[in-house]
């Protein structure tokens, strides 16, 4: 009879980096469990708090350099939440949209042949400034 | 550099967002002839996960959060010939080093640790405990750029850095002939 095994894939690969997955097999090489690691802890959530307000939008876009906008909007809800604010002008609410379908065709690996830094997909949709939290 | 084979290039995210990974995506167009000129081994973009060969370039994203992010890194300056710092988290820790200057706090780690995990007001966390599974690498008291912990040939800074800085540095160091940033490049509006 076997002993339990572990099989363990790191890095997996088709995530934002740094995770990892073990799976545990038992004697007879039944799967006993299956675990997701997340290996890579930075603690964000502590170090944004104390921060300005309007930092934290931009701050958080470093999350992830592959869905920085995702953050970024996320971030900006928040930051409306706060303020109280309930219905976005009509300029902010589109210039989230454009951003985040910009990310989207980035991410789908969309590429301008001429002028790479103007286009939507490029670096200008990656790195926001924080024009759109604020009203 | 014998003249008959390609340079070879590796890369490696350690505690980065993987946006300087991306960043050197943004040189567009010019990766196919960086591609042709280069020879990409253990790298994201490739997806191999050890070095096949010794390199002559490595180029590192993001600093070093956690005792694996130290072995990579050791195990780059060993494989490689030239270490590139790409980025600011590379360079100095980056935003995960915030972490470090949290104020007034004896223990910075442990609070990072608490309200990702048991303190924040979302947490569902019925069993109060922040992971430990043994297959999570060791957290590092701080946050440390990469030149801490070895030596560092040469930084291409930014957060993420455009693509043109990283094609044109990366090209002049492949030349030989890297003498520093002009002025130009780093004016920010
Ligand atoms: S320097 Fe910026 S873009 Fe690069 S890994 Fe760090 S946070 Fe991401």
């Amino acid at each position: 009879m076997a002993e339990p095994r572990l099989i363990e894939i790191s890095p997996v690969t088709r995530v934002e980096g740094h995770g990892k997955v073990t799976i545990h097999l038992d004697a007879q090489n039944r799967v006993e469990e299956a675990r997701l690691h997340i290996v890579e802890f930075r603690g964000f959530e502590r170090f944004i708090r104390g921060r300005l307000l309007w930092e934290v939008p931009v701050i958080v876009q470093r999350l992830c350099g592959i869905c920085p906008v995702s953050h970024h909007l996320a971030a900006a809800k928040a930051m409306d939440m706060i303020c109280g604010v309930d219905v976005l002008p009509p300029t902010a609410e589109k210039m989230r949209r454009l951003m985040h379908y910009g990310q989207v065709m980035q991410s789908h690996g969309c590429t301008s042949s001429t002028s790479p830094r103007r286009t939507c997909c490029s670096a200008s949709a990656r790195r926001p400034s924080s024009a759109t939290s604020s009203r | 550099m014998n003249e008959t084979r390609k340079p070879r290039v590796a890369t490696v995210s350690l505690a980065g967002c993987f946006g300087c990974h991306m960043a050197i995506l943004d040189i567009d167009e010019r990766l196919v002839g960086l591609m042709q000129a280069v020879e990409f081994d253990r790298s994201p973009l490739t997806d191999l996960k050890t070095f096949t060969r010794r390199c002559d370039i490595g180029i590192i994203e993001g600093g070093c959060c956690n005792e694996e992010n130290v072995h990579v890194l050791q195990d780059f300056r060993r494989n490689c010939d030239v270490l590139i710092a790409l980025g600011q988290c590379a360079i100095m820790g980056g935003l995960p080093a915030m972490r470090n200057a949290i104020m007034q706090s004896d223990a910075p780690l442990r609070e990072c640790l608490e309200e990702a995990y048991i303190t924040g007001a979302y947490i569902r966390n019925t069993t109060h405990q922040i992971p430990n599974d043994p297959a999570l690498p060791l957290l590092l008291d701080r946050v440390y750029p990469c030149s801490e912990v070895v030596e560092i040939d040469y930084q291409i800074p930014g957060c993420a850095p455009g693509g043109d800085i990283i094609f044109e540095t990366l090209s002049s160091i492949l030349a030989g002939r890297f003498h520093g940033f002009s002025r130009d490049s780093f004016k920010f509006d």
